[in-house]
C-alpha cells in the first residue's frame, strides 16, 4: 500500500512539474484570446478604418468632378477609385458580422459589372441598390465602367458627364451607398468587437472558427476563383478575360491581386495589415505549427508560408494587365492559379484536419 | 474415456437443455419498453432539430448503398416515413401488435437509413439490425397491451432470446475494440490526439489536461482496453456493478467530448440487459405503479398468467437468426479481400463497429473533360451538394465515384459522352495530405462494384494492425 501511495506521489509530482514548464511555453502561441485581439488590432480595425477614408476620398472626387467637369478631375477621381480599390482588397475578406449581414461583399466588390444593368438604372434614375439584382451595378467594378468603359477616350467619358446630370447622378449614389454601408460596418465594430475578442470557443458561431472559415472561403473564392480561376476559364471551356476584376480600367488587375495577397499573407502569418511587421501573440500560423508534431520545412505551418511565397512569385511574372496576360499567354496565368490552388489544398485539408473545426453539422461517430 | 460419439451427444443434449431453458419475461419486456422510448425519443430529437428537411428533402442528389439506388427519399412523404418509425416506436413501448410494429419499425427505420449513405453511423446501423432481431423475439409476452388483449400473460421466456441480444451487444463491443488494435490508434494516439487538443474550450479540463501527449495516450489505450474487456465484465455476476458505473463513466465521458447523438444514450440502456431479471422485474413493477396512480380504472384489467412461452417454429426462427450472427461475425473481416490501407480506401469500412477511428479531411473537385476537342473544365461540388455530403463525398471513393457519374450524366449530350476526372487530396490522421484520387482516370467510364477500386491511389504509409 505504501509503495502505492509513494508512486502515485511520484507521478503526481512529474505530472504536475510538466504542466508548469508546457504552459509556460504553449501559453502566448496556442492562446485564442490573444489570437482574436490581434485580428481585430492588427488586422481588422487598421483595414477598415483605412478603407473608409479611402471612400470619403473618392466621395469628395465626385463632387470635384460635378464642380468642375474636366479632365483632370476625371483623373483625379480615377486615382482614388483605384486607392480605395486597394483599399478594400485588404478587408474583403473580413465577410462577419455587420458585414455579412448587410452584403458588404456583394455591394463592393461584384464582378463582371452589369453594364446593362448599370445603363438602364442610369438612364431611368429609379433603382433599389440594396436588391440583390443591383450587385453587380454598384461598387468599385460599376465604377471602373463607369470612369473608364462609358466612352473610348477621356474626352468621350467626360461628355457623358457633360450632356446631362444622369452619369453623375449615379455616381453620387452609388458613392453615397459605398460610404454608408462602410459607416454601417465599422460602427458596428465599435460594440461588436467586444463580443468578437472573447468568442474563443471551437463551436460552429465562435469568432474564431467563423474567421477562419471566412479566410479559407475568400481565399479560395474571393481571390483564388474571382481574381484568377474564372477569367482564366478554369470553370468554363473557353477564357473569360471580360471577368478580370478591373476590365475597364486595363491596368491595374495585377496591382489589386498582389493587395489582395498581402493582406492574406499578412492575416496568416501574423503581420499588421498595413506596416507588415510580424507581432506578438497568436496568429493562424503560431496554432497551426504549434498543433503539428513535424518540424522544420515539413511542419504544416512553414509549409503554407512557402507555397503562399511560390504562389507570389508566380503573380509578380503576370502582365500587370490580367486581360491583357490571358489573350497573349494563357497557360502561365493557369500555371499561376495551379500555384494558388495548392495553397487552397493545405488550407482546406491538412490546416482544417489539424484545427478539427466543430461544424456541427449533424451527429456523428468519427467516422 | 468418452468416445467421440458420446461427446457429440453430450453437446447435443447440451444445446437441448439449454434451448429448454427459460428466464424472466420481464428483461425482455424492460428491453422492449426501453427500446420503444429511446426510438421514439431519438426521431423526436431527429425531428425538432429540422435534419429531416436539412438530411432528406433540401439536396437534390442523394448517395446511394450499392445496389440500393431505388431506395430515395420521397419529397415531403419522407415526413409520414418518420412519422411510420416513431408510431411503431409507440405501439413497440406500449406492447400493442407487437409484431406488426417491430416490423414497421424495422422497415421504415432501415428505408431512412438507405436513403442517402451521408448520414451512415455505426449505431444507426446497429438499431436497423437490432430491430431485425427483435422481431423474432417475443418481447410482448409480458407486460403489454397484447397479453391484456389476448388475455394471456407468460411469466418465462426461453434464455436463448434474451443471450442473443447479449451476445449482439458483446459483439459490438469487442470488435469495436479489435478495431483499435491498430498503430495509428496505439502508437500515434490518433485521432483522439487531433480530437482531444480541439477541445481547448471545455471548461476545466481543455486547456490543460486535453492538450497533455500522455492524456491523449492514456484515452487511446484505455477506450481499446475498455472495448475489449467490457462485454466480459457485464456478464459476469461479480464484476456487473463495475462494469455498468464504467459503461456510464466511459459514454457520458464521450457524450461531452463529442457530437455522438443517441450512441451514448442507447449503448448505456443496451448494457443494462446484463442485469439480473429481478432488476428488470423492479423497473416494471414501478412503472405499473406509476401507472395505476394515473388512473385507478386499470388495476381491473389483468390477464391470465401461463409460465412458459413456446416459441412457434423455433428450428426456423433459430436457423435465420444463425445465418444472421455468422454474417454478423463474419462481415467486420470482410476488408482483407481488399489490397491496401482500409482506413485510406475504406472499402470494407462501413458495418464492421469501427468507431471513432479515423480523422480525415478531403477536398475534391471535378474537371469535365470533352473528349473530342479535349477542352475542359473544373467543377465545384458545393453547386450541387450540401455542405454536409460535400465533407463525406471529399474522402470517401464510392461517394467519388457516384458523384462523377452525376456529374457526367448532367453534363454528356445524346450524342457526346463526357469523360469526369477527379481532383482530390485527403489527409488522414495527421498525416499531410496526398493525392487520393487518380487523376488520369475516366470515373465516368468506372463501375461501383465490390471489386478493387484500382483508381485509388496507395497511402504512402502504413498502418500496422488489425
Amino acid at each position: 500500500m505504501k509503495k502505492y501511495i509513494l508512486t502515485l506521489f511520484v507521478l503526481f509530482n512529474i505530472v504536475t512539474s510538466c504542466d508548469n514548464t508546457e504552459t509556460e511555453l504553449a501559453g502566448p502561441t496556442y492562446d485564442r484570446s490573444t489570437l482574436l485581439k490581434n485580428w481585430y488590432n492588427q488586422h481588422i480595425n487598421i483595414g477598415l478604418s483605412g478603407f473608409k477614408n479611402k471612400v470619403e476620398m473618392v466621395r469628395e472626387m465626385v463632387d470635384l468632378l460635378e464642380n468642375e467637369k474636366t479632365i483632370p478631375s476625371l483623373i483625379k477621381l480615377r486615382d482614388e477609385h483605384l486607392k480605395g480599390w486597394k483599399a478594400w482588397q485588404k478587408i474583403e475578406m473580413f465577410n462577419i458580422g455587420k458585414a455579412e449581414e448587410i452584403y458588404f461583399r456583394s455591394k463592393m466588390n461584384v464582378y463582371p459589372v452589369s453594364t446593362a444593368r448599370v445603363e438602364s438604372n442610369v438612364s431611368t434614375g429609379s433603382y433599389d441598390l440594396s436588391n440583390a439584382n443591383n450587385f453587380a451595378a454598384q461598387g468599385f467594378p460599376t465604377l471602373d465602367y463607369l470612369l473608364n468603359g462609358i466612352g473610348s477616350t477621356d474626352e468621350e467619358i467626360l461628355e457623358k458627364y457633360t450632356n446631362d446630370n444622369k452619369y453623375l447622378d449615379y455616381l453620387k449614389a452609388i458613392t453615397d451607398e459605398m460610404l454608408s454601408s462602410s459607416e454601417k460596418v465599422i460602427n458596428d465594430w465599435e460594440t461588436y468587437k467586444n463580443e468578437f475578442i472573447i468568442s474563443t470557443d471551437n463551436n460552429a458561431t465562435s469568432a474564431v472558427n467563423l474567421m477562419v472559415n471566412d479566410f479559407i472561403y475568400y481565399y479560395e473564392k474571393g481571390f483564388r476563383a474571382n481574381k484568377f480561376g474564372i477569367p482564366g476559364g478554369v470553370f468554363s471551356s473557353l477564357p473569360l478575360p471580360e471577368n478580370v476584376e478591373d476590365y475597364f480600367g486595363k491596368a491595374n488587375s495585377q496591382e489589386l491581386a498582389l493587395e489582395a495577397f498581402d493582406a492574406i499573407e499578412a492575416f496568416y502569418e501574423g503581420k499588421n495589415l498595413e506596416t507588415g511587421t510580424a507581432y506578438t501573440g497568436a496568429s493562424l500560423k503560431s496554432i497551426v505549427s504549434d498543433l503539428d508534431d513535424k518540424e522544420g520545412d515539413n511542419n504544416l505551418g512553414n509549409k503554407i508560408s512557402e507555397k503562399l511565397k511560390k504562389a507570389r512569385e508566380k503573380i509578380l511574372t503576370l502582365d500587370q494587365n490580367f486581360v491583357d496576360q490571358i489573350q497573349s499567354d494563357n497557360n502561365k496565368f493557369l500555371r499561376t492559379y495551379d500555384a494558388i490552388q495548392e495553397v487552397v489544398v493545405l488550407l482546406k485539408v491538412d490546416m482544417l484536419q489539424l484545427l478539427s473545426i466543430n461544424v456541427d453539422y449533424v451527429d456523428a461517430d468519427g467516422d | 474415456m468418452l468416445t467421440l460419439t458420446e461427446i457429440k451427444k453430450q453437446i447435443q443434449i447440451t444445446i437441448k437443455d439449454y434451448l429448454k431453458s427459460y428466464v424472466s419475461s420481464s428483461t425482455l419486456a424492460f428491453f422492449r419498453i426501453g427500446f420503444g422510448i429511446l426510438m421514439g425519443y431519438s426521431i423526436i430529437r431527429f425531428w425538432s432539430k429540422g435534419w429531416i428537411d436539412q438530411l432528406y428533402i433540401t439536396p437534390s442528389f442523394h448517395f446511394s448503398y450499392y445496389g440500393f439506388g431505388w431506395v430515395k427519399p420521397i419529397g415531403e412523404y419522407t415526413y409520414i416515413l418518420f412519422f411510420i418509425c416513431l408510431l411503431s416506436s409507440f405501439l413497440i413501448t406500449i406492447g400493442y401488435k407487437y409484431r406488426v410494429s417491430i416490423i414497421m419499425f424495422f422497415l421504415s427505420f432501415t428505408y431512412i437509413e438507405l436513403m442517402d449513405k451521408t448520414t451512415y453511423l455505426n449505431h444507426y446501423y446497429f438499431i436497423s439490425i437490432l430491430s431485425f432481431l427483435l422481431i423474432f423475439l417475443p418481447a410482448n409476452a409480458y407486460f403489454s397491451i397484447d397479453t391484456l388483449v389476448s388475455k394471456k400473460s407468460f411469466k418465462k421466456t426461453p434464455k436463448w432470446t434474451i443471450d442473443i441480444i447479449k451476445m449482439l451487444v458483446v459483439l459490438i463491443y469487442f470488435y469495436a475494440g479489435l478495431a483499435k488494435l491498430n498503430s495509428d490508434w496505439l502508437l500515434e494516439a490518433m485521432p483522439l490526439k487531433i480530437w482531444l487538443t480541439s477541445k481547448y474550450d471545455l471548461p476545466i479540463i481543455g486547456e490543460i489536461l486535453l492538450q497533455k501527449n500522455w492524456v491523449h495516450y492514456v484515452m487511446s489505450w484505455g477506450g481499446m482496453i475498455y472495448d475489449l474487456t467490457i462485454p466480459f465484465l457485464l456478464l459476469y455476476n461479480r464484476t456487473r456493478t463495475i462494469a455498468f458505473f464504467l459503461v456510464v463513466f466511459f459514454h457520458v465521458f464521450t457524450l461531452v467530448l463529442f457530437p455522438i447523438g443517441m450512441f451514448p444514450h442507447i449503448m448505456i440502456f443496451s448494457s443494462m440487459i446484463f442485469f439480473s431479471s429481478s432488476f428488470h422485474s423492479k423497473v416494471l413493477k414501478s412503472i405499473k405503479s406509476i401507472i395505476i396512480k394515473l388512473h385507478n380504472s386499470f388495476k381491473g384489467y389483468s390477464s391470465e398468467n401461463i409460465e412458459y412461452y413456446k416459441i412457434k417454429n423455433q428450428r426456423y426462427v433459430l436457423t435465420v437468426l444463425s445465418i444472421f450472427f455468422l454474417l454478423q461475425i463474419t462481415i467486420p473481416f470482410r476488408y482483407n479481400l481488399y489490397p491496401g490501407e482500409l482506413f485510406w480506401h475504406e472499402q470494407g469500412y462501413r458495418f464492421s463497429w469501427r468507431v471513432m477511428l479515423i480523422e480525415k479531411v478531403g477536398y475534391t473537385n471535378f474537371k469535365i473533360r470533352d473528349p473530342e476537342n479535349g477542352s475542359n473544365f473544373m467543377v465545384d461540388p458545393s453547386e450541387y451538394l450540401t455542405p454536409f455530403q460535400v465533407k463525406q463525398m471529399s474522402f470517401q471513393p464510392d461517394f467519388i465515384l457516384e458523384f462523377a457519374h452525376y456529374l457526367g450524366k448532367e453534363f454528356s449530350t445524346e450524342d457526346k459522352k463526357i469523360e469526369v476526372y477527379a481532383d482530390s487530396f485527403v489527409a488522414l490522421n495527421g498525416r499531410s495530405s496526398q493525392r487520393f484520387i487518380d487523376p488520369n482516370i475516366d470515373l465516368y467510364e468506372e463501375k461501383e462494384s465490390f471489386k478493387n477500386k484500382t483508381w485509388v491511389l496507395p497511402l504512402k504509409d502504413e498502418i500496422k494492425g488489425i
